[in-house]
């Protein structure tokens, strides 16, 4: 792993061990920010640790949101602490066991509360997705990167108003004009 | 022949907005090749096919190969020159020292085809294989906004990716849908409401952009303004 990835994912995870410290006063909207900063080395080095790190850390939050009491704070705090470790002692064979470890956890809670984790670990695919374009990343290399199919992540891409935010100069009678060029 | 190349973002545009139907009378009054490239087939009908989201959608496109609305194009050119000009544009913009991988086997493939072929156009939905063609600048202006570093190109991939696909031009599905608008294939959906027929126009381009096209508010008013002066 690269080293900037792997000193990046022990920062969030540290900063996302402070959040869930104080877990009566869990900021959702800061565990979705640190899922964001996790994204931005996926828009750069589309490394898959980035990326499921900032699926896992959305999911959490997601999870948090609808319901965080059948959540064992405790445990996933130690799991995630076993992460860091891997990532300080080099072991990327172990932080990625340890994540997918944290995955089935999620899975496990997800048994009992009935959130249907799939749709919620797809739900933060294509957000992640989206973030990837948003950084300038091609809607069909973004689906690859996230795993996900084009047509998920058009259908939710064209609802944001990603286009409108760096739209180009619009040269719409040239190419209205060259494409009836085209169809005489 | 002419042709035109399609990727596959125009055609999930279209069938998301049951809009499939203009693509043969367009082909028609084209009087010219539709073609989609192997891997663009794959991610139109063969991924589709294994989920239940999009199935359907993948079976109408389906449909239009089967009966020679939309023709595959898979050589050896397109298999050799792909590789090639994918690993061009993947290493033109780099942050952190690291080559962004920014577009994707499928995208690259409609542009060597279109090479090829000699295509009048790509056909073409996404924004960044786009701009890689035709505004690199606006390009990096997103990466150093979005990503919060520093970018640096290398020029002399950037000159080399320009080269080759500098015969190629690019159009998106509302432009189709505005000529498909314009030949009166729309016709049956002119209904009697106050301005049905801007209303109508209006509805499909914010149709296709709503499922993925990109273009702009402001391009899509400048459009209703252009059709409603005709």
């Amino acid at each position: 792993m690269i080293d900037q990835i792997k000193k990046d994912i022990i920062d969030v995870l540290n900063e996302l061990l402070d959040i869930l410290k104080v877990k009566e006063e869990i900021d959702v909207a800061q565990v979705k920010v640190l899922s964001n900063h996790v994204i931005h080395n996926a828009s750069v080095f589309q490394d898959e640790d980035s990326v499921s790190i900032a699926v896992f850390i959305y999911s959490l939050s997601k999870m948090i949101e609808r319901n965080d009491k059948e959540l064992n704070y405790a445990k996933l705090s130690s799991m995630i602490n076993s992460c860091i470790a891997a990532l300080k002692s080099n072991n990327d064979e172990s932080f990625r066991k340890s994540v997918g470890d944290i995955l089935n956890f999620i899975r496990a809670v997800d048994r009992r509360i009935r959130l249907y984790i799939h749709e919620v670990i797809n739900q933060a695919q294509v957000k992640k997705g989206c973030k990837l374009c948003e950084h300038g990343i091609s809607v069909a290399r973004a689906s690859q990167v996230l795993g996900i199919s084009r047509w998920e992540l058009m259908d939710y891409l064209g609802k944001t108003t990603l286009v409108d935010q760096f739209s180009e100069p619009p040269n719409v009678s040239v190419r209205l004009s060259f494409t009836r060029g085209l169809f005489p | 022949m002419s042709s035109l190349m399609f990727d596959a973002g125009p055609i999930i545009s279209l069938a998301t907005n049951n809009l499939l139907g203009i693509l043969p009378q367009l082909k028609k009054k084209y009087n010219g090749h539709f073609y989609v490239t192997e891997s663009v087939k794959r991610e139109l009908v063969d991924h589709p096919m294994e989920t239940r989201k999009f199935k359907f959608e993948a079976i109408q496109i389906e449909m239009l190969i089967e009966n020679g609305i939309l023709e595959i194009t898979d050589t050896d050119f397109i298999r050799q020159e792909t590789p090639k000009l994918l690993e061009t544009a993947n290493k033109i913009f780099s942050a952190f020292g690291n080559p962004m991988r920014i577009v994707h086997y499928a995208e690259i493939s409609v542009i060597a085809a279109a090479i090829e072929q000699k295509s009048d156009a790509i056909v073409i939905d996404e924004k960044t294989t786009r701009l890689l063609m035709e505004n690199p600048k606006l390009l990096m202006a997103i990466f150093r906004k979005t990503l919060h570093t520093s970018i640096s190109i290398n020029e002399s991939n950037l000159k080399e990716f320009r080269d080759r696909t500098s015969s190629v031009r690019a159009i998106r599905s509302v432009e189709l849908v505005t000529i498909a608008y314009e030949s009166g294939f729309l016709d049956e959906y002119v209904t009697k409401i106050p301005d049905a027929k801007k209303q109508l126009l209006e509805s499909v381009l914010w149709g296709v952009k709503l499922n993925g096209c990109a273009v702009s508010r402001e391009e899509i008013e400048q459009m209703i303004r252009i059709e409603a002066c005709r």
